[in-house]
């Protein structure tokens, strides 16, 4: 679809001035009551007239002209673009992935989505809004972001995004900046401080939401609408081998499980009830990897991590320039490359300290966990439409030079004409 | 000259530079009439007249109520009186003072006010009786008689007592008995409440008739362009126009189909009749309706 868009849009506020100049011409352009003998020659002047003629435009030309120069001058200032109409595109939508659309869409706004959470109700007005939008050959994209790393990516409309197991790794919101774009819609909860310049929105809207505000292994605070209150809470899960307990992972791990409360599974039995994950890659047969750091060495048989889009950390990397990641950390799960028995050498406690490190940034809460004040934010449903991005191969036309010189040509006819 | 614009407020200013230019403009037309009546001696007529100029031989066809009998029965020879053509006439002056002749700046009133002193001038140089007559505010017709170039200033004054805020139309001005008496009669004002052959129907009986008529700016050449109501002052009717080329084209060619149509008509009698913008010299004004 061609469209005529405006690149400085703000300064469309200065069509105020043309306006305020119409309706003060209009007022003040009150006919003229003029004495005459003739009343009688014009009434049958008027009656003969053609009716076109008799409702003669009632500003004089040069203030046509003036007005026309003043809203073209201000046309040329929002530096208009004229976009050619475009092939099928491909629609990007954004979805926030933090925990906080997993809370109830708020009730008062509408009650029959009392039930709905927010990522339900926004996801739905984003299906409208692009229904709105689409046309024959269009698809559209559907992205769960964090920060700048795309956790999923769907061709259907995912009614079930944010996934539990995605609210527990307490996702921080998209950004944002890097989204706007034409083609593209931004699905959150709370919009009123987004001001997407080329993307759309859709925001559910928010209010005040009880609930758990942190958690730590085995106690959690929870907000009741006024205060918070501590409660008990069930000891996470840590799943691990049986057969990579005796390495120094394994080791580290137990000792931090003792520590924090935690209690030891086995992968095959506690299912996605574990808060965390210690994982080993599949072993390739003749390769070795080492890796140093802060006092303690590891080393042993090597097998590759498949590449992650998650956020993560590594914790160890290969020594020398191909530096592969060997132990890599992200939100409910750590993954070592290493085998599990790999040879540990150096300061063994400072590799004790690191590892509880990694495990207490990586341990997920058993329950996703909002911060308080995302639970306490109020706001109202937002919606701006997307639009459609320029074809490539028709680049867009700037209409600013030829906007400035019909200023230009309205201004000096303005000027030669007789008042 | 003033510059009246309100209607309701517009009357009639003569200055002492006016009283000058009439005396002047009156000269020149009793020098004109006198060079004419030199040459064709049509100045000169038997009877009529009430100024006796001298006697003559009667001739075959004249009308014998202008024999001398005294002179007759003496010289036992038919003589008639001989008397000067405007001597003894009466010029009576119709002066239009309805509203609508407060409209322009000047206004038209102005215009007539000053031509009819300048006419009112010429008739009393010529020895004609002059006859100043419009309607006065309250519907009656108010008269002003002036025989003698001397009292020409009374006429002035009369005339400076003048504004446009009478009720009335021209017609019933035009219904005065006293035209009947008249040699010549001059009609002053707009005539848009006139036809033409309501003025002609006095030029009968050797009357001779003129007509003015006087329009202000806005009248004779509209703007092109915008809007305006137009108001009858005297009706205080209301007409929204907006002035587009076509609409003030129209205007235009009724104004001057109504222009032609009094020409033409005046012409065919043998009559003067005369169109002054209000903003221009009465000399000009005066010329056009005493070329009669």
């Amino acid at each position: 679809m061609a469209a005529l868009l405006l690149d400085a849009p703000a300064w469309l506020a200065l069509l105020a001035l043309p306006l305020a100049l119409a309706w003060w011409t209009a007022r003040s352009a009150v006919a003229p009551d003029e004495p005459t003998g003739a009343l009688e020659l014009w009434r049958a002047a008027q009656l003969e007239a053609p009716h076109a003629a008799r409702g003669a435009w009632r500003w004089s030309p040069r203030t046509v002209f003036a007005l026309a120069g003043l809203v073209a001058a201000c046309l040329a200032l929002a530096r208009p673009v004229w976009r050619p109409r475009s092939g099928p595109v491909v629609w990007r939508v954004i979805v926030d992935a933090r925990a906080a659309l997993g809370l109830p869409a708020p009730t008062e706004l509408d009650v029959r989505a009392a039930s709905q959470t927010r990522a339900q109700r926004v996801l739905a007005l984003a299906a409208g809004a692009l229904e709105r939008v689409l046309e024959q050959g269009d698809r559209v994209e559907w992205r769960l972001v964090s920060g700048e790393h795309v956790l999923a990516t769907s061709s259907m409309l995912p009614s079930d995004w944010p996934p539990l197991d995605e609210q527990r790794c307490g996702h921080s919101a998209p950004t944002w900046e890097r989204y706007d774009e034409l083609g593209t819609l931004w699905v959150t909860d709370c919009g009123a401080a987004l001001e997407p310049r080329h993307a759309g929105l859709a925001a559910s809207g928010a209010a005040p939401t009880p609930g758990v505000v942190t958690r730590w292994p085995g106690r959690a605070v929870e907000w009741n609408g006024s205060a918070s209150v501590e409660l008990d809470e069930p000891a996470p899960l840590v799943a691990l081998a049986l057969d990579a307990r005796r390495g120094p992972l394994g080791r580290a791990l137990a000792a931090w499980c003792s520590a924090r409360g935690a209690s030891l599974c086995d992968p095959a039995t506690c299912g996605d009830a574990a808060a965390l994950r210690i994982e080993f890659a599949t072993l390739d047969a003749d390769e070795r990897g080492a890796g140093a750091r802060a006092g303690w060495r590891l080393a042993g048989r090597f097998g590759a991590l498949a590449p992650s889009a998650r956020p993560h950390s590594v914790l160890l990397a290969e020594d020398g320039p191909r530096a592969r990641p060997l132990l890599r950390v992200e939100r409910g799960r750590v993954e070592s490359a290493l085998e599990p028995d790999a040879e540990l050498s150096g300061d063994g406690a400072a590799f004790a300290v690191s590892c509880a490190e990694a495990f207490d940034r990586a341990l997920l809460p058993i329950a996703p966990v909002v911060a308080l004040d995302e639970r306490q934010r109020s706001e109202f449903p937002r919606e701006i439409a997307p639009r459609r991005p320029a074809d490539p191969n028709a680049p867009p036309r700037p209409l600013v030079e030829w906007c400035a010189a019909a200023a230009a040509v309205l201004a000096i006819c303005a000027a030669a004409l007789r008042r | 000259m003033s510059a009246p614009v309100d209607p309701t407020s517009a009357a009639v200013v003569l200055g002492a530079a006016y009283a000058e230019r009439v005396r002047r403009f009156a000269a020149a037309f009793a020098a004109q009439r006198a060079r004419a009546s030199s040459t064709s001696g049509a100045a000169r007529r038997a009877g009529g007249g009430d100024e006796l100029v001298g006697h003559r031989p009667l001739r075959a066809g004249e009308d014998a109520r202008d024999l001398d009998v005294e002179l007759y029965a003496r010289l036992e020879r038919p003589f008639v009186r001989e008397r000067r053509a405007e001597a003894g006439e009466r010029w009576a002056i119709a002066l239009d003072t309805s509203r609508s002749m407060g409209v322009g700046a000047p206004s038209k009133l102005q215009l007539a006010a000053e031509a009819a002193g300048a006419l009112a001038a010429c008739g009393l140089r010529s020895g004609a009786r002059v006859e100043l007559c419009a309607l006065g505010g309250a519907g009656g017709v108010e008269i002003e008689v002036c025989s003698r170039a001397i009292e020409w200033a009374r006429c002035a004054r009369w005339l400076e007592a003048r504004s446009a805020a009478a009720v009335g139309s021209s017609s019933a001005l035009l219904a005065h008995p006293r035209w009947l008496a008249a040699r010549r009669v001059f009609v002053l004002g707009d005539l848009f409440d006139l036809e033409p052959a309501q003025v002609l129907t006095l030029a009968r009986c050797g009357r001779v008739v003129a007509a003015l008529a006087v329009l202000a700016p806005n009248e004779l050449a509209p703007p092109r362009s915008g809007a305006v109501v137009w108001r009858d002052p005297e009706t205080q009717a209301r007409a929204p126009v907006a002035l587009s080329p076509a609409v003030v084209e129209l205007y235009r060619a009724a104004l001057q189909a109504r222009l032609d149509a009094w020409a033409g008509a005046f012409a065919r009698r043998g009559q003067a009749f005369a169109v002054a913008a209000s903003q221009s010299p009465f000399e000009d004004a005066v010329r056009g309706v005493l070329s009669a």
